[in-house]
């Protein structure tokens, strides 16, 4: 598996907003704008990066040697929990003007299941430490891309004259189907680069 | 007795997870292609949510504030592991099928806001009642939708591996309702349909009044 | 500070007694799982060779190729035996369909024809498109196709013995499917003839 496969995937083809259906609970509450959309997404991007390579180190240096992979559930949750404080200290330590952009979205991440769908997707796919750490990174990039296009579309939804019936969740959930009809036409486009 | 009744149908119309609430999307929009998936994801949250809340809500004087939240999750974490094992041992298709989003379970924001808001406040049968009815209220919506794109993208209903439509209904089957755009689709306009009903009995009462 | 170790404790009883719980679950779900997956792997190896009894793993015969970067699909191979006498390989492909990795058994039996070909997992492939491919009609057709001629996929039915029919509106999958088996085909010719080979000058 190449990084470029990797980063095409989780870009496009199997975006985890429209193909794979991770990470869709901020993805609706927070585009309502574009800058909670940002400021969502750079979090993102940092903490599923971190936690791939953190989640990763878990289960192959310790709970594959000891046998104890029934556990893996509980261990990745218990992981991306202490990270997102630990991330949530450090920034605030090193960089206030950071924390001030991420710091409200930071909590909201242990729940987003984004994170803790992409540490278990990487020992499914039996990827490497490095095609981890980047398999992480690129689709946080998806996941980033997917809210920032759509924040644009639903600042410009709000003025639209929407039946009452259709507004808020119903136009949301719409406006995402239609995206992921869209990208649908990514899937099998670079099908030959997947091949190991 | 009044009050544990009201604990158990709250979840099931009036706060129902996902169409008032919406809450646990992932879940409700992926596992959702056929009936007997939304079924058996249902289920398994209902014992999920269930379970936690019985164990939070006892050790509810026990667990020190500070730590609640990460100790609700290790709750959480270990009744999923107990039906990801129970299912790759007994229904090992489903597990196949349902894949990453039966572990995935820990972060449905249902569970951990019933334990929050709920089961941390409130006595063990209320908890229990309140875990069982939300967990039955979340069972129907996803096999409401998971009903609903079978139907229009296959054509027929499976039901406990039986066809209930024989040889299929006299349609052809739209895909797009199976594929995931159509999940979106159907959630997006059940919504619109129930905000639709819920504006014309409210505004139908208060013409009453 | 005092608190915090208090508070450290507490929580490191509630992961311990988790732990514990799910230890006890694991030790009575275990040999089930493990009976399962056993069973349902030899169901499938039969699907794939009907006339075989039992099946020997030889994965340590892909060595070689593993080394050349020959056969990048072909996870693992057995021979499949029949009152001791191996009468051919069952070898398990991983082509990417649509959405991912399909997983499938063939089998390729003796005389050079393949005796079954089964999909154990299509969980990536699209409901209603793609993972038609675990339909019986579309299985059937890679039964009795010679082992030293390519496959083809054909939008119409098949004519010729190398021929198989797509599903509708789902080539992708179809063609990786075609593309596994052909893979298998290809080691079954370079690998048969030692493998019978092996088999008179063991005994």
């Amino acid at each position: 598996m190449n990084f470029v496969a990797i980063l095409i995937g989780g870009l496009l083809i199997n975006n985890y907003v429209f193909s794979r259906f991770l990470g869709l609970c901020p993805f609706v509450g927070l585009s309502r704008k574009l800058e909670t959309a940002t400021g969502m997404s750079m979090a993102v991007v940092f903490v599923m990066t971190v936690a791939s390579a953190v989640s990763w180190l878990m289960q192959r240096l310790i709970l594959d040697p000891l046998g104890l992979g029934y556990l893996q559930t509980i261990t990745f949750i218990l992981v991306i929990a202490s990270l997102v404080q630990l991330v949530e200290m450090v920034v605030q330590k090193l960089s206030p003007t950071l924390y001030q952009a991420l710091g409200i979205y930071l909590p909201l991440i242990t729940t987003n299941c984004a994170v803790l769908g992409v540490a278990i997707l990487n020992i499914q796919s039996n990827f490497t430490f490095a095609e981890s750490v980047f398999n992480g990174f690129a689709s946080a990039l998806g996941w980033s891309l997917a809210i920032l296009l759509f924040a644009g579309i639903r600042e410009r939804l709000e003025l639209a004259d929407v039946p009452e019936a259709m507004k808020g969740f119903p136009t949301a959930l719409v406006g995402t189907g239609l995206m992921s009809l869209a990208f649908f036409g990514f899937q099998g486009l670079f099908k030959d680069l997947f091949i190991r | 007795m009044n009050r544990l009744w009201n604990d158990l149908t709250a979840g099931i119309v009036k706060e129902n997870p996902v169409f008032r609430l919406v809450l646990g999307l992932c879940p409700t929009l992926a596992v959702t292609t056929a009936l007997m998936n939304g079924f058996w994801m249902g289920m398994a949250s209902t014992f999920v949510l269930t379970m936690s809340n019985i164990i939070v809500s006892l050790l509810r004087k026990v667990i020190p504030e500070k730590i609640r939240i990460p100790a609700y999750i290790v709750v959480i974490a270990t009744f999923v592991t107990i039906v990801q094992m129970a299912m790759h041992a007994f229904l090992p298709d489903m597990y196949n099928i349902l894949g990453i989003f039966v572990p995935l379970i820990v972060v449905n924001c249902i569970i951990l806001a019933r334990a929050e808001s709920f089961a941390g406040k409130n006595p063990v049968l209320n908890a229990a009642a309140d875990g069982i009815g939300m967990g039955l209220g979340y069972t129907i919506a996803v096999m409401l939708i998971g009903g609903i794109r079978e139907l229009i993208g296959t054509a027929n209903l499976v039901f406990f591996g039986k066809a209930l439509f024989g040889a299929g209904l006299p349609f052809p089957p739209a895909v797009i309702m199976i594929l995931p755009p159509g999940a979106f689709f159907t959630l997006g306009v059940l919504l619109a349909i129930l905000n639709a009903m819920h504006q014309r009995s409210k505004s139908a009462s208060s013409t009453v009044q | 500070m005092k608190s915090v170790i208090r508070l450290g404790l507490i929580l490191m009883l509630f992961t311990a007694a988790a732990a514990g719980l799910l230890a006890f679950t694991n030790e009575a779900t275990k040999g089930r799982i493990a009976e399962q997956e056993r069973a349902a792997q030899e169901a499938a190896l039969t699907l794939a060779m009907p006339a075989a009894t039992s099946f020997d793993p030889a994965d340590d015969l892909l060595a070689s190729y593993r080394e050349a970067g020959q056969f990048p699909r072909v996870q693992s191979i057995w021979i499949g035996r029949a009152n001791g006498q191996a009468v051919g390989l069952v070898v398990k492909v991983t082509p990417v369909g649509y959405g991912g990795p399909v997983i499938a058994l063939v089998g390729i039996g003796s005389d050079g024809r393949s005796t079954g070909m089964t999909i154990i997992n299509a969980a990536q492939e699209t409901p209603g498109l793609g993972a038609n491919i675990l339909h019986e009609w579309f299985q059937k057709q890679f039964v009795g196709k010679e082992a030293t001629r390519d496959l083809v996929v054909v939008k119409r039915p098949p004519q010729a013995n190398n021929e198989v029919q797509a599903i509708t509106a789902a080539t992708i999958s179809s063609n990786a499917v075609t593309d596994g088996v052909n893979e298998a085909f290809d080691l079954w010719a370079s690998l048969w003839p030692r493998v019978s080979e092996g088999e008179v000058s063991g005994q």
